[in-house]
């Protein structure tokens, strides 16, 4: 057992080394990979342009019925490409509309076996219903990915239902086993979703006992091993998490989690003002862990990002974690957060994404390294020009979405909003981080 | 192991019940015999095979109880239904009849969901052309509407169950003509059966139904074998509101193997069916259709092929204590009389299609698909019927399934299943 968990640490070493590789800008040169026949979908340079077919009844149906999961059968085109024989449905949490729904889009839902490009088995349509400027999803996902995380690739969509456009969508890659495949190289490993329902009890990583069912399929919903979803390694994790003495705690943690990582991925959310995430305000949320093939260990893979940048430039680097009275609070962050070495992981981690936010992004033209103040409107760090670049591909086909919750105003102000984050956020975290190391 | 006890178990029970009955058969010879000496001699208790109240000729109410209690076995086991040992039907009733020329029946199953079955008055005026009304099975299928106690296997044919109508409510004209070589059955119902309605499906709207039932060769010769060869042939229209409301493929196992279809439009229904039943044997053979229209259904909101649904099957029994089949077995020396009870093989081949007639389009499993892929299966059934004496009636059948389409079959990935069922069955 000693052996087969620390075979699997090993492997999810060599997963997590070889994606930090993967973001490297100075990798060495590789052999080509074949081309990946899903880029062009996922092209975040271009607008996509997605068309659905299917009977009026059943849009209707699917949006007088927005909370329920029911399927309907569809046409879907992108470019020259159409698939038949698919199914679609409502889906989100809090972002569930009736008058603009999110999608979830099944191509194997009728077929099993059928597949997008010969590889997507499904991908989320996301409404943005959440997020007046409706980029903070794609934004903080291509900050996590820069940081080194699996996170989905997301590109803009004008949709369009039955030839009438239907709004602005974000196409988002889901997290199953073709994601898990390109980003680690494996897929037989259990992936679970943390599902969490407004409805449901707060959850904090408390232990609720050694029954397995206890954790899945609520909270960990599987993904993958539906059939034997084998919560026993959730339970032992929760429990040393909540249990394991100081002296135990990181060493037996290890078998399951890697804290680094850990403080990495909360850390990357901290700074991206993240309000619904690892250290949310209402519970934990929105997140996948996968647990690596053969391995008790698992890793963790973001997921909704709508309510990143909500907390603003001056969110606290302490929020939710100091900040609350100790039963809200995540209980593996409470334990992590005490050891000098794993708090150190976090703190360096805000300072790397605020020189990674800040930092103006090199041209062709502008190779030579840069000094200049990531604040300075002539030369913006790497996210308020992402910011500017996203605003400048979407302001024209979101303005025209009707269907979006938001005014026009209120898309406006909420691009300022972003820009205002951009330019304050990183000089604010880095102020926190060195005044609590001073 | 706990299916065999309980079986012997049930066994003893069942075989106590009409000991209880044949003693109070018994006593009651002499009822029948007062019967008839004095019909108009107000109410009486007669005990004629079952219990009776009896007015002269003017009233008589027959108390009924029908009980079925079935032992099952699956194969493959694992992820089977569970095996068990349950009452399959536990139905109390009166029938009987009143001013000479009103039938009536009324049955009630023991049961909390849909427990009525048959609740209808019958007028007899005229034997040609009697009028009934209430609740009752719409005139479609020769297996459908063989009773459930009279069953030569323990589970219907699939056409039988699942493409049948089953009882509903309405008014129907029947009787015979030509010598009794002409039997008919029309009427109007609010909808198409039991059979078709199920969860949110609400079936059929208001259905016609006829059926017409020949003996061909009764008017050529009525000493050949052949007189009695019956052929049928029924029809039922209605229309089926809009919706995931098609018939239903439910495999033995009772899982279903047909994809929900939106169908919007005429449901028809055609049937032809054969029946002969020369002494001892009997064969039986039927072919149902039922067409689903799917106007407005398509993806373009445009108008898709016809949902069709078929089956048929050919069965065979034979007596092999020599007991004539016609008008229902009865044994000649039934057990504790002398005798053993009768008994009788049975074998059955039935098929069952679900799909939609649209060559050259791509088969797909999406309920607004313009060619729907097909699925379906076939039934082998073999079964022993041991008729112990008028009231018990032992059934031993096997059946073995076979799914078109293994990805649709209770278990996916494999396309063969097999159950066997003993049935013990008590009526009163």
């Amino acid at each position: 057992m000693r052996l087969r968990t620390l075979g699997g640490g090993f492997v999810l070493a060599c997963l997590v080394l070889l994606n930090a590789a993967r973001t490297a800008a100075q990798s060495p040169p590789a052999p080509e990979p074949p081309p990946d026949p899903t880029a062009g979908f996922f092209n975040d340079d271009v607008i996509q342009e997605v068309r659905l077919t299917l009977n009026s009844k059943d849009w209707t149906a699917l949006k007088t019925n927005f909370q329920s999961n029911t399927y309907y059968p569809c046409q879907f085109t992108w470019q020259s490409v159409t698939l038949k024989n698919i199914g679609i449905r409502s889906r989100g949490n809090g972002s569930r509309s009736g008058t603009k729904p999110g999608l979830r889009v099944d191509f194997d839902h009728y077929a099993p076996g059928q597949r997008f490009q010969t590889v997507l088995k499904s991908v989320v349509l996301r409404n943005n219903t959440q997020d007046a400027s409706m980029m903070h999803e794609r934004l903080a996902m291509k900050l996590l990915a820069l940081m080194g995380f699996p996170a989905p690739r997301e590109a803009f969509a004008k949709l369009y239902v039955n030839n009438t456009y239907a709004g602005l969508y974000t196409i988002v890659e889901s997290i199953d086993k073709p994601f898990l495949t390109r980003n680690l190289g494996q897929n037989d490993g259990f992936l679970y979703e943390y599902d969490y329902d407004f409805n449901d009890e707060p959850y904090h990583f408390e232990y609720r006992g050694s029954d397995p069912a206890l954790y899945s399929p609520k909270p960990f919903k599987p993904s993958t091993h539906e059939k034997d979803p084998d919560a026993k390694p959730i339970e032992a994790m929760i429990k040393i998490i909540n249990e394991a003495s100081d002296n135990d705690f990181v060493r037996r943690m290890s078998d399951y989690l890697d804290l680094k990582s850990f403080m990495t991925y909360v850390g990357v959310e901290n700074f991206l003002g993240e309000t619904d995430g690892m250290l949310g305000d209402w519970a934990i949320n929105n997140f996948y862990m996968y647990r690596v093939e053969h391995s008790t260990r698992s890793l963790l893979i973001p997921w909704d990002r709508s309510q990143s940048f909500t907390g603003g430039p001056g969110f606290s680097i302490w929020h939710n974690i100091f900040d609350i009275p100790a039963q809200s609070r995540n209980r593996l962050m409470d334990r992590a957060v005490k050891f000098t070495d794993l708090l150190d992981v976090y703190l360096d981690t805000l300072l790397k994404a605020a020189e990674l936010a800040s930092k103006p992004v090199e041209t062709e033209a502008d190779a030579a390294p840069s000094h200049t103040s990531a604040a300075d409107p002539q030369n913006p760090g790497w996210l308020e020009t992402e910011i500017l670049r996203e605003y400048q591909q979407i302001r024209a086909i979101a303005r025209a979405d009707s269907f979006k919750p938001y005014t026009n105003d209120e898309f406006e102000q909420a691009f300022e909003d972003l820009l205002k984050f951009a330019r304050e956020r990183s000089g604010f975290v880095k102020d926190e981080v060195h005044k609590f190391r001073r | 192991m706990v299916i065999v006890t309980r079986s012997l178990s049930a066994l003893a029970c069942l075989l106590l019940l009409p000991l209880a009955v044949l003693a109070q058969d018994g006593q009651n010879v002499q009822d029948k015999e007062k019967e008839k000496e004095g019909e108009s001699k107000g109410l009486r208790f007669v005990w004629n095979r079952r219990p009776s109240l009896r007015a002269g000729d003017m009233l008589r109410v027959d108390f009924r109880v029908k009980l079925q209690e079935d032992g099952l076995s699956f194969s493959p086991k694992s992820e089977a239904p569970e095996e068990s040992f349950v009452f399959a039907r536990r139905r109390i009733g009166i029938q009987g009849n009143f001013l000479k020329v009103f039938e009536y029946q009324v049955e009630r199953e023991l049961t909390r969901e849909s427990p009525w079955r048959d609740v209808f008055l019958n007028f007899r005026y005229f034997r040609d052309v009697q009028l009934q009304a209430g609740r009752f099975k719409v005139p479609f299928s020769l297996d459908q509407l063989t009773g459930e106690m009279d069953n030569d296997f323990i589970h219907r044919s699939r056409i039988g169950d699942l493409l049948a109508p089953g009882r509903d409510v309405g008014v129907m004209a029947h009787g015979r003509v030509l010598g009794r070589g002409l039997s008919y059955q029309g009427g109007v119902f609010r909808h198409d059966g039991d059979n078709s309605r199920f969860g949110h499906n609400p079936g059929a709207g208001r259905t016609v139904a006829g059926r017409i039932v020949v003996t061909p060769l009764r008017l050529v010769t009525k000493d050949s074998p052949l007189a009695d060869l019956e052929t049928g042939f029924a029809m039922t229209g209605g229309d089926v509101p809009e919706g995931l409301n098609a018939l239903r493929g439910v495999s033995i196992w009772d899982t279903r193997f047909s994809s929900d279809v939106y169908v919007k439009g005429r449901r028809l229904r055609t049937g032809v069916e054969e029946n002969w039943e020369p002494g001892p044997f009997s064969v039986k053979s039927e072919y149902v259709r039922v067409s689903d229209e799917r106007r407005e259904q398509g993806l373009l909101n445009d108008d898709l092929p016809k949902l069709l649904s078929r089956g048929w099957y050919v069965s065979a029994t034979w007596i092999v204590t020599g007991e004539k089949k016609a008008g229902g077995i009865e044994p000649s020396r039934p057990l504790f009389r002398h005798g053993a009870g009768a008994i009788e093989i049975a074998g059955r081949y039935d098929r069952i299609r679900f799909g939609s007639n649209a060559p050259g389009e791509e088969p797909e499993t999406n309920p607004r698909a313009v060619n729907l892929a097909e699925n379906g299966e076939g039934i082998w059934a073999a079964g022993v019927n041991w008729y112990v004496n008028h009231w018990v009636k032992i059934q031993v059948n096997s059946m073995r399934e076979a799914f078109e389409d293994i990805d649709r079959s209770p278990r996916p990935g494999r396309a063969r299943f097999w159950t066997h069922i003993v049935r013990f069955q008590f009526v009163l």
